[in-house]
C-alpha cells in the first residue's frame, strides 16, 4: 500500500477516534467525500475496535516462558534409540514422554512411551506393570492398544505400542459438538468389548477415562494403558492425598473424576470399578458433564461417595433404558452394579431394541454407522441435537434417528454395491495400506492345535477340556462350530487340511503316532499310517504327503507317502545332532523342494531345503535360531513363514518371514504372545497360528484341603515354580528369564503385591529356600561367570550374599532342616541333569561338604523332626524315579514307596511329618497326592479338573500355598501380513 | 570470542539491518530465555507471575559484554526477545493444531500450565499471519505489537526501547489492534 495513502488512513482514523461517537460517522463522510474506498477502510477499522478491549489484552510472554520451561524431550528427532528411530516428539504426560518412532527392524511406525526415571527405577512397579501390560496386550483385542515391546534402551525404560492416528475421547468431548446418541453408545460398546476381554482373564484397567480412550479415524476405539494405572499407584496403596501430592491439581481432578467409591477409599480395584468408570464416561458423553463434580478434589471425592447422579428424567431423548444403565453402573455398592461388563453391554445394545430401532446386525459394525453418518450430513441422525433441544425437537430427534438408521442400512448396501461416493473414496485414500490384522478365533484358551482350510472358510481345531481332547471345525463366516471327533484321552498332535479341503488329517499323541483322516463334513475317522512323528505337508497336486519319522532317538527320516498311506518311501535321513525337528515340513509350491526345521548342533536350528529329486540338502540362511517351528511356503515360492525364536535373546516366539534368497528373516508379528504352528490359505491372504501365554494364580489350600481352596493373587504373569514360603508368610520365587538371560529371586505377599527383588545383576539365581529360622534365603546361583551353579545364601532382605559351595560340577537345590545349621543340596555330575546328582550337605556358613548318597538323588526335603530326608531316587538310570526316605546321615533309602515320580519335580513333608506331598499331573491336570509314611498306598488329596501346579510349599501355619496355572492357547488369524 | 562479545557484535549488526545477525542471535537468546524460564519455574512454581521486563533485562545483562550496554543494543535485544517469544508460541500452537487434525495425536496428558487449547492455538496462528501482513504495510506497528504482545513490554518500556513517545506507542498500538482484529475476523 502507498505510504501516503496509509498515512491518510491513519490520520483519519485517529481524528475520528478523537471525536465523540455520535459525530464520527458525519465526520468521516465529510472527510472522505469523493473517496468511498477511504471511507470504507477507516469505517471498517473503527468498527473493528474491540468493544470490551479483550483482544490481545494479555501478553503471551508468560505462556511462552512456560513453554520454554518445559523440560526438553529426552530424545531428539532423528536419534536412534534401540532399534527405533525417533521421528517426532508427541507429548508428555504423567507416564513419561511419548514419541512417534520408526521400528527399523519392521519398518513401521510405533508410539514409544519413555517412562520417567523415578517410575522406571521402581522395580516392583515395573514388575507389576510388565505383567499386566503383557497380559492385556496379549489378548490381541481390536479395541485394546497393542503393546509391541517393553524394553530398555540407552538406560531408559520404554513401551513400544501400536501407533494410532486419531483423537482421544477427551479431545472429542472438548470439541464441544454434542454426541449423537448412537455414537455415544457405539463408543461405550467398544469400550465394554475391550474391558470384557480383559476382565475374562482378571485384568482390571483401573483408569478408564476419556484420556485413555483413543478414537481412530475410522471409528474404531482403542483402550490404552492397561496396567499403567498400577504404575502410578503408590506401591502400598496409601491414601489418595499422599499419592497425588506430587502431581498438579488439574491432573488429580481428571483422575479422581472417574474413580469408583472403592478406589477413592484406596481399596482394591476390581472389574466392577472399571464398570463404574465407564458409567462416568457414558454420563459425560451423553449429558455433557461429569456426574460427580466439585471444585476441589475432596469435594469431588465427597460427591463420588455420597451424591447420586442427577440424570434428566422424562426426557424423550434419553431412553429410560439408558438412564437405568448409567444409574446401575454408578451404584456406590459394587454388588449393586453390573457384575460383569458384558451384562452392561447387553443392556446397551438393548437400548436400541427398546426404542424399536434396532439396527440389529448392522449395529455390530458400529464403524460403518458412524463413518457414514459423519461424512454425509444428509444422513446424520438428527438426534445430534439431543443436548440443547427443546422437548418437541428432541422427540423429532429420536424418531429422526430411526430414519437415520434406515438410511444407513441402505447406504451401506449401496456402498458395498460399488457406488463409491466421496466418503468411501476418502476412506480408501486414507488407508492406502491396510494394517496387519490379528484376530483371535476363540478366546477360551483351550485350543491345542488348529489349521485353516485352503479356501480360508474353515478352522479345524483341537479342544482340550477336562483332560480330554476333541476335534472341531468352525465355519468362520457363520460362526457355526461342529464336533468332528469325540473327546478322547489322547491328544491331537497335528491338524492338516487336504489340498482339496475335503479332508482333515490329524496325528494322535498315542504311542504309535497314528495319522487319521476324517471328512470335513463329518463321518468316521480312518487310520492312514502309523509312526508319523510330525505335521504332514501335501505335494502341490495333493496326491502325496511328506512327514518326519523317527527311527530312533538319534535318527530322523524325511518320508513321503501317498494319501492312502501306502507307497511310503524315505527321502533323506538326518542323524543326531543334526536331526529334523518334529514340527514338520512344507512342500514347495513347484513341488521340487521340501523345507523343514532342523537342528544344526549347539542347540541352534535352521531351515533345511531338501530337493525332492534327490539333490543336495542346503540350509536356508546363515542366521542362527534358538527355535524354528513348523514352516509354510508362500504360494509364490518367495519364502516361508513360521514361528521362530531368534538368537538375539528376545524371548518370545513370533511369526517370521524367511526369504528364499537367504536374506535375514523379517518379523511379521511383534507382540507379547508366543506363537506356535502355522497354516496358510491358498492365496496366502491369511495365516492361522496358535497364540499362547501362561496364566497363573497363587492359591491357598487351608490345611491342604482343596475344597476350601482360595485364590490369593489377582492373576499373576510370572512363573512361580520352586516357590518357598518365608516365616512371615511371603512367597520367595525366581523370576522368569530376564531380557539378558539372567534370573532373579524375588519376594512378595501371597496376593501378588509388595514384590521386591532380592538379587540383581548377578547371573542366574534359582531354587530359593527360606531357612527355618526365616533369616536367610538359600539359593543356587551361577554368578559370577554364569557357568556353574553353586549354593549361596543371602539375608531375607537380599543383603550380604555368601557362597557356600564351590565344587567343579556345581550344586543345586538347597534345602534347610528345622535346625538351620546345615544345608542339604544336590550336586550334579558333569553335563547331567539334577536327577543324576547325589545328595550332599554342608554347614550354613559353608566349608566342608559331606556326600550322603551314591546313587541318583533329587528334590530332597527334610522331615519336620529333622531326622529324615524324602527324595526321588533310582539306582539304575533306566528305571523310573521313585519316592524314598533316607536318614539325614545318608546311605541307602530306609523306605521306598511305589510311586513313579518321573513327572513330579516337587516333594514336601506334610507339616505333621506323617506323609509326603507331591504333585501328579495327568492329561494336563495337576493334583496333589500324599504318600503316607506308614506305607499305605498314595492317594490324591485334591480333585482339580484343570490347570497345572507350577510350584508349592507348606506355610508355617500349615496351609498349602501353590501356584496353579495353565497355558492359554487360542487360534489366531492374521491377515495383511505381507 | 565469548558469547557476550558475540551478542554485542550481533546486536550492533542487527541494528544496521543485518538479517543474518538476527538469525544467528536467535538461538542464543532462546537458550538464555529457556535457561531462565527453567530457573524461575523451579524457584517460583507454576502459578507465579513473572516480571517480563525484569526477566528480559536479566537475560540481556547476562548475554552482553558490560561495556557494550548501549541503549540501541538493549532495544535490539528486546526486539529479538519478543521475536523469540513469538516464534516459540507459534511453534507450539502449530504443534497443537496439527495434533487436532490427527497428524500425531496420541494419548498425552499435559499436566502443566502451558497447555494451550486448540482454539487458542488457532488464534495464535491467525494473529501471526495477520502480523506478518501488517509488517509489510507498517513495520513499526508490527514491531510494537510484537514487543507488547509477545515480549510482554509495557507502553513505557516499548516507547523507551524504540525511542519514541509513549503517546505515539499508544496510537500505533490502538490502530494496530483494530487493523489486526479486522484482518483476523474477516478471514
Amino acid at each position: 500500500m502507498d505510504i501516503t495513502r496509509w498515512q491518510q488512513i491513519e490520520d483519519l482514523y485517529h481524528d475520528a477516534l478523537d471525536r465523540p461517537l455520535i459525530e464520527r460517522s458525519q465526520f468521516l463522510s465529510d472527510a472522505c467525500s469523493g473517496d468511498p474506498e477511504l471511507f470504507r477502510e477507516v469505517e471498517s477499522l473503527l468498527s473493528s475496535l474491540d468493544p470490551d478491549d479483550s483482544f490481545m489484552a494479555t501478553p503471551e510472554f508468560d505462556v511462552g516462558l512456560r513453554i520454554l520451561a518445559k523440560p526438553d524431550p529426552v530424545l531428539q528427532s532423528g536419534q536412534d534409540f534401540g532399534h527405533y528411530k525417533i521421528c517426532d516428539f508427541l507429548g508428555r504426560g504423567g507416564m513419561g514422554e511419548v514419541y512417534l518412532a520408526e521400528d527399523t527392524k519392521l519398518g513401521r511406525h510405533v508410539a514409544l512411551k519413555v517412562l520417567p526415571a523415578d517410575v522406571a527405577s521402581d522395580q516392583e512397579r515395573i514388575h507389576r506393570f510388565i505383567q499386566e501390560a503383557r497380559a492385556a496386550s496379549a489378548l490381541n483385542h481390536p479395541n485394546i492398544l497393542t503393546i509391541h515391546e517393553i524394553g530398555e534402551a540407552d538406560g531408559w525404560r520404554f513401551i513400544a505400542s501400536e501407533f494410532v492416528e486419531g483423537q482421544t475421547l477427551r479431545e472429542r468431548i472438548k470439541d464441544g459438538e454434542p454426541f449423537e446418541l448412537h455414537e455415544a453408545i457405539d463408543l461405550a460398546l467398544q469400550i465394554t468389548a475391550a474391558l470384557n476381554a480383559a476382565h475374562k482373564v482378571h485384568i482390571v484397567h483401573r483408569d478408564i477415562k476419556p484420556e485413555n480412550i483413543m478414537l481412530r479415524e475410522d471409528g474404531l476405539v482403542k483402550v490404552l494403558d492397561f496396567g499403567l494405572a498400577k504404575l502410578i499407584e503408590s506401591p502400598d496403596s496409601q491414601t489418595l492425598t499422599a499419592n497425588f501430592a506430587s502431581t498438579s491439581p488439574g491432573m488429580v481432578m481428571g483422575t479422581i473424576a472417574y474413580m469408583s467409591p472403592e478406589q477413592t477409599r484406596g481399596k482394591n480395584t476390581e472389574a466392577r470399578s472399571d464398570i463404574w468408570s465407564l458409567g462416568v464416561v457414558l454420563h459425560e458423553m451423553l449429558i455433557g458433564r461429569l456426574p460427580f463434580g466439585g471444585d476441589t478434589s475432596s469435594d469431588m471425592i465427597a460427591a463420588i461417595l455420597t451424591t447420586e447422579p442427577a440424570l434428566p428424567e422424562n426426557e424423550t431423548w434419553m431412553p429410560d433404558s439408558l438412564r437405568r444403565i448409567i444409574i446401575k453402573a454408578l451404584r456406590k455398592n459394587p454388588d449393586e452394579r453390573y457384575q460383569a461388563v458384558n451384562e452392561m453391554a447387553e443392556e446397551l445394545r438393548g437400548v436400541f431394541s427398546d426404542a424399536d430401532t434396532a439396527p440389529s446386525g448392522s449395529f455390530r459394525e458400529p464403524t460403518d454407522l458412524k463413518f457414514i453418518s459423519r461424512t454425509d450430513p444428509a444422513f446424520v441422525p438428527t438426534g445430534e441435537a439431543i443436548r440443547h433441544s427443546k422437548p418437541e425437537e428432541i422427540r423429532a430427534g429420536w424418531s429422526g434417528y430411526k430414519i437415520g438408521v434406515a438410511f444407513v442400512s441402505i447406504l451401506t448396501l449401496v456402498l458395498v454395491g460399488g457406488f463409491a461416493g466421496s466418503a468411501i473414496l476418502k476412506n480408501t485414500l486414507w488407508a492406502t495400506r491396510e494394517p496387519m490384522k490379528i484376530t483371535r478365533v476363540f478366546d477360551t484358551g483351550k485350543t491345542t492345535t488348529a489349521a485353516i482350510s485352503p479356501d480360508g472358510k474353515y478352522v479345524a481345531h483341537a479342544l482340550t477340556d477336562g483332560g480330554q481332547e476333541s476335534l472341531w471345525i468352525k465355519h468362520i463366516a457363520t460362526n457355526s462350530n461342529v464336533q468332528l471327533v469325540m473327546p478322547e484321552k489322547s491328544s491331537f498332535s497335528t491338524i492338516t487340511f487336504s489340498k482339496d479341503g475335503n479332508y482333515i488329517y490329524y496325528v494322535k499323541g498315542e504311542p504309535t503316532s497314528p495319522l487319521y483322516q476324517v471328512p470335513v463334513l463329518g463321518g468316521d475317522s480312518k487310520k492312514i499310517l502309523d509312526n508319523v512323528n510330525s505335521h504332514i505337508s501335501f505335494s502341490p497336486d495333493g496326491t502325496e504327503f511328506a512327514f518326519i519319522r523317527w527311527l530312533s532317538d538319534d535318527e530322523s527320516v524325511l518320508m513321503v507317502a501317498d494319501t492312502t498311506g501306502t507307497a511310503e518311501r524315505p527321502l533323506i535321513s538326518r542323524r543326531h545332532p543334526e536331526v529334523f525337528s518334529n514340527y514338520g515340513v512344507s512342500w514347495s509350491p513347484n513341488g521340487k523342494i521340501i523345507a523343514g526345521s532342523v537342528y544344526t548342533g549347539s542347540n541352534r536350528m535352521n531351515i533345511a531345503l531338501i530337493p525332492v529329486d534327490g539333490g543336495e540338502t542346503r540350509l536356508l540362511s546363515t542366521q542362527k535360531w534358538l527355535e524354528i517351528e513348523q514352516v509354510a511356503w508362500l504360494p509364490d515360492g518367495s519364502g516361508l513363514l513360521g514361528a521362530a525364536l531368534d538368537d538375539v535373546g528376545e524371548n518370545l516366539t513370533q511369526i517370521w518371514f524367511f526369504p528364499i534368497s537367504g536374506e535375514n528373516a523379517r518379523l511379521i508379528t511383534n507382540d507379547l504372545n508366543q506363537y506356535q504352528g502355522i497354516s496358510l490359505t491358498d492365496n496366502a491372504d491369511r495365516l492361522l497360528t496358535i497364540g499362547w501365554q501362561k496364566r497363573q494364580n497363587i492359591w491357598r489350600l487351608p490345611k491342604g484341603k482343596s475344597e476350601e481352596a482360595q485364590i490369593l493373587s489377582n492373576n499373576i504373569y510370572a512363573e512361580y515354580r520352586y516357590i518357598s514360603i518365608s516365616t512371615d508368610g511371603r512367597i520367595v520365587f525366581p523370576s522368569n528369564e530376564n531380557a539378558n538371560g539372567t534370573r532373579d529371586i524375588w519376594i512378595m505377599n501371597v496376593d501378588g503385591t509388595g514384590a521386591k527383588q532380592l538379587t540383581s545383576n548377578a547371573g542366574g539365581n534359582i531354587l530359593p529356600c527360606v531357612t527355618s529360622d526365616g533369616r536367610y534365603v538359600l539359593f543356587a546361583s551361577n554368578r559370577p561367570d554364569r557357568k556353574t551353579y553353586h549354593i549361596w545364601r543371602m539375608n531375607i532382605d537380599g543383603t550380604n550374599p555368601v557362597q557356600l559351595t564351590n565344587g567343579i560340577n556345581g550344586e543345586k537345590g538347597p534345602r534347610c532342616p528345622p535346625d538351620p545349621k546345615t544345608v542339604f543340596y544336590v550336586s550334579s555330575g558333569p553335563n547331567v541333569a539334577v536327577d543324576k546328582g547325589r545328595l550332599w550337605k554342608t554347614s550354613i556358613d559353608g566349608g566342608e561338604a559331606v556326600q550322603l548318597t551314591d546313587y541318583a538323588t533329587g528334590g530332597p526335603d527334610i522331615s519336620p523332626d529333622g531326622k529324615f530326608i524324602a527324595m526321588r531316587f533310582r539306582f539304575d538310570d533306566s528305571t523310573p524315579l521313585k519316592l524314598g526316605i533316607v536318614p539325614v546321615t545318608g546311605g541307602k533309602p530306609v523306605k521306598v514307596f511305589d510311586v513313579n515320580l518321573n513327572q513330579s519335580l516337587f516333594l514336601r513333608w506334610r507339616p505333621d511329618g506323617q506323609a509326603i506331598t507331591f504333585v501328579k499331573t495327568e492329561n494336563g491336570v495337576s493334583n496333589f497326592w500324599e504318600q503316607p509314611v506308614n506305607g499305605d498306598p498314595a492317594k490324591p488329596v485334591t480333585k482339580f479338573t484343570a490347570e497345572l501346579v507350577l510350584g508349592f510349599d507348606w506355610s508355617r501355619d500349615g496351609d498349602l500355598i501353590c501356584a496353579r496355572g495353565y497355558e492359554a492357547r487360542d487360534p489366531v488369524l492374521i491377515s495383511n501380513f505381507k | 570470542m565469548g558469547t557476550d562479545h558475540q551478542i554485542s557484535k550481533l546486536l550492533a549488526l542487527c541494528g544496521n539491518g543485518d538479517g543474518s545477525a538476527l538469525e544467528e542471535m536467535f538461538p542464543l537468546v532462546m537458550d538464555e530465555l529457556r535457561r531462565m524460564a527453567h530457573a524461575h519455574m523451579r524457584k517460583e512454581g507454576v502459578g507465579h507471575t513473572l516480571q517480563t521486563t525484569a526477566l528480559i533485562n536479566e537475560a540481556y545483562l547476562k548475554l552482553i559484554n558490560q561495556k557494550d550496554q548501549e541503549w540501541q543494543n538493549r532495544t535490539h535485544f528486546f526486539a529479538v526477545a519478543s521475536k523469540v517469544m513469538r516464534h516459540i508460541l507459534l511453534d507450539y500452537a502449530r504443534t497443537r493444531s496439527r495434533d487436532k487434525r490427527g497428524g500425531g495425536a496420541v494419548h498425552v496428558e499435559f499436566n502443566d500450565a502451558a497447555n494451550i487449547s486448540v482454539e487458542r492455538s488457532e488464534e495464535i496462528i491467525a494473529l501471526d499471519e495477520a502480523l506478518t501482513h501488517l509488517a509489510e504495510i507498517d513495520s513499526l506497528k508490527s514491531q510494537i505489537v510484537e514487543m507488547r504482545h509477545f515480549g510482554g513490554m509495557t507502553v513505557e518500556e516499548t516507547a523507551e526501547a524504540l525511542a519514541i513517545a509513549p503517546i505515539t506507542v499508544m496510537r500505533h498500538w490502538n490502530m494496530a489492534k483494530a487493523w489486526l482484529r479486522r484482518e483476523i475476523v474477516s478471514d
